[in-house]
């Protein structure tokens, strides 16, 4: 006997449950297709929106899709309910399956729509004899009950020919033949659904797909097992100071972790080391997290990295148990070594720059964003933060910006000046010195709105004087200078 | 005494590690011994982190970075961007130099210069030392990476290990803005050309026709 549980509308209810402040709002999650705009694939409340492109929604919360969230979240799921069943499996990007056969005594399917229901996940169910059945049954059988005696007495041939989990290819081809229900299917030749609807790779014909919906073929519930994690501890017999035999520890954790990883073929991306050390009074830890640009299971590679963060860091007392914990991983990049291109090895060797430095020095890559206000004309993110380089209003490159110094005071430094030709100063003192101003171009006047909280009115000059060219700026009859132009 | 000269430069040239050149395909180009930059060396300019900064531009090669040690935070990313450079190429460090203690920018640059990924280093130190401007010439040549060593606007020549020194200086005949660039270091020292905002040559010319002889001979190969 196999359970369905279907979670309509998945990457909403997903959404939802991640942020809990989106379910008074009208939601709708959009999807980039490459170099095509992009598109609304889902909406909360209001259907007729799916399909139109995102610059004709107005009013809704948009989100971009995200596939591997959305499975992450059906994998979490179906290890909580291995609670009913000790087989659960995914059945494509929105259901689980669970095996209760000869579980009848103990599988309650109200206790389980009851515990889901609790945990705020809209669910469908259905019970059938085969994967195909509970499927069809969850999916598109109204006001079934969950008893798997009666389910077995429902007429399953008034259900659509959608039920068999077909391809949209399929089901179109079916309803131009005016097929709609399962009953008119089985009314059809064997032999020629065969001959019209063969296997192909990795999509079922439809002989295949209602064989399995009546049991004649067998399917079965592929159990998903989450991966365990990686975490590696030494509990100490004594205590211990020395720097040297500690890093020789981790360096013995780090080997642990490394073979681990790649039998998995995966690497480390994120690595956390806690060091338990026997302080004065009581034990106290240290954790020490490394980050990676690039996944990696070199144990070269992650000691130095370990071993850069340990040296910054001061242990408050002798260590006394070391535990290593792979907090993140992906997938190995293996690739063929070529024999002139040097590309992939210089990308390499940024990996490793970036990893090796990152842990002592904060680097950053720099996104302008389109705003009057200088300060506010570029954000920072995290150099190893590849994902967000296209996202929102930002861009690495522009070439027709208004002429900004490449120096700027990280905050305009007040200056006092003496007379005004022209509306710029004649003459100003900056760093003790006086500069007498020879030409000046301006105002370039930056203003805000009153909406972004602090109002700002400044009249902007280029100054050029004996020594250099400056860009000050009035405001409030005060004058700032706020860059130089080198 | 000048065919000894170019006599004992060809001798360390052939010990120095050959890591390729470039050009800026600019006036810049004209003021250099063989018309073209050195990939690992130093470079300290003297003001001009415009011109210093379009000559890391020069450098830069195919999947390769520029890497700026910004630890006075005053790098604007968008004046750079006007210049043309893609600041998806650009990685801006941002070490801490807490009362004058600058090691963590030291030390940034010198990994950033011993990376063969990258291919230019900026940098504004507060000062340079001997000892240390040799380490990061040594990082330069194993990395094959230019370093760009800015500092104020001086005619002043240093004393470190660098291959080149510009002075960059605002000039103003009344013919509009334009910045004299002179070699204070390096085989043709006292050679100077202006250049205006469009980094178009309007003059060039030599100052003097000196020979400095110990400064010249002080080359890295030659204590090495």
């Amino acid at each position: 006997m196999i359970v369905c549980i279907w979670f309509p509308n998945w990457p909403i209810q997903r959404l939802f449950h991640e942020r809990p402040e989106l379910r008074s709002r009208r939601v709708a999650i959009f999807r980039q297709h490459l170099k095509q705009q992009a598109r609304i694939i889902l909406a909360a409340t209001q259907a007729s929106v799916v399909g139109l492109p995102v610059a004709e929604v107005d009013g809704f919360h948009l989100e971009p899709h995200d596939a591997a969230a959305d499975q992450q979240a059906l994998q979490r799921l179906a290890v909580w309910c291995e609670q009913f069943s000790p087989i659960v499996g995914l059945e494509g990007t929105d259901s689980l399956l669970l095996d209760v056969t000869g579980l009848k005594r103990w599988f309650d399917a109200e206790q389980l729509r009851k515990e889901l229901l609790r945990q705020r996940w809209q669910v469908k169910l259905g019970i059938g004899s085969t994967i195909g059945r509970s499927w069809g049954v969850a999916h598109y059988a109204e006001g079934v009950p969950l008893d798997a005696d009666s389910i077995e007495a429902v007429s399953i041939n008034a259900l659509p020919i959608e039920a068999l989990r077909l391809s949209a290819k399929a089901v179109q081809t079916l309803h131009e033949l005016g097929i709609q229900t399962l009953s008119q299917l089985q009314c059809l030749p064997r032999d020629g659904l065969a001959l019209r609807f063969p296997d192909e790779k990795d999509v079922p014909g439809v002989l295949t797909r209602l064989d399995q919906f009546n049991g004649l073929l067998s399917e079965q519930v592929t159990a998903y097992h989450a991966v365990p994690p990686i975490v590696v501890q030494r509990v100490l017999e004594y205590p211990l100071e020395s720097h040297e035999r500690i890093v020789f520890l981790i360096s013995q954790l780090i080997e642990q972790v490394s073979c681990e990883l790649k039998l998995r073929q995966q690497g480390a991306l994120r690595l956390q080391l806690c060091l338990r050390c026997q302080a004065d009074r009581a034990p106290s830890e240290v954790r020490l997290l490394v980050g990676l640009y690039q996944a990696s299971a070199s144990a070269r590679h992650l000691t130095e990295l370990v071993q850069l963060q340990l040296e910054r860091q001061r242990l408050p007392g002798p260590v006394i148990e070391l535990e290593l914990a792979v907090l993140l991983i992906a997938r190995l990049q293996a690739r063929q070594q070529e024999l002139f291109d040097d590309q992939h090895q210089r990308e390499r060797q940024l990996a490793g720059f970036v990893d090796r430095t990152r842990c002592r020095v904060p680097l950053l890559r720099a996104l302008l964003v389109a705003d009057a206000q200088p300060e506010h004309a570029v954000r920072y993110e995290p150099f190893e933060q590849r994902s967000s380089k296209q996202r929102g209003k930002v861009t690495t490159s522009r070439s027709t910006s208004p002429l900004r110094p490449l120096l700027l005071e990280p905050r305009p430094v007040a200056i006092n000046t003496i007379g005004l030709s022209h509306g710029a100063p004649v003459q100003f003192i900056w760093r003790g010195e006086q500069h007498r101003t020879v030409r000046s171009w301006g105002p370039e006047r930056i203003q805000t709105g009153w909406w972004r909280g602090r109002y700002i009115r400044r009249d902007y000059y280029r100054v050029e004087t004996a020594s250099g060219m400056y860009w000050l700026f009035r405001s409030q009859q005060q004058w700032f200078l706020h860059g130089v132009f080198d | 005494m000048r065919a000894t000269l170019e006599e004992l430069r060809e001798k360390i040239g052939t010990i120095r590690p050959d890591c390729g050149t470039f050009v800026t395909n600019s006036p810049l180009d004209r003021l250099l011994p063989e018309g073209r930059f050195r990939r690992g060396s130093l470079v300290q300019w003297n003001g001009g982190s415009t011109l210093a900064l379009l000559t890391a531009k020069a450098a830069l090669r195919d999947s390769g970075v520029i890497v700026i040690v910004d630890a006075g935070h005053r790098f604007y990313p968008p004046a750079a961007a006007r210049l043309g450079i893609d600041l998806a190429r650009v990685v801006i460090a941002r070490p801490d130099c807490v009362d004058r203690n600058c090691a963590d920018q030291d030390w940034m640059t010198h990994q950033a210069l011993c990376c063969p990924a990258v291919d230019a280093v900026l940098c504004w130190p507060e000062r340079v030392n001997s000892g240390l401007c040799r380490r990061w010439q040594l990082a330069a040549e194993k990395g094959g990476s230019v370093g760009m060593l800015i500092g104020p606007a001086a005619k002043q020549r240093g004393t470190g290990w660098a291959e080149l020194q510009f002075a960059v200086t605002g000039v103003d005949d009344g013919g509009g803005r334009r910045q004299r660039v002179e070699i204070l270091k390096g085989r043709t020292t006292g050679r100077w050309i202006e250049i205006n905002s469009g980094m178009k040559e309007s003059k060039e010319g030599k100052i003097h026709d000196r020979l400095h002889l110990v400064s010249q001979l002080a080359d890295s190969a030659a204590v090495s």
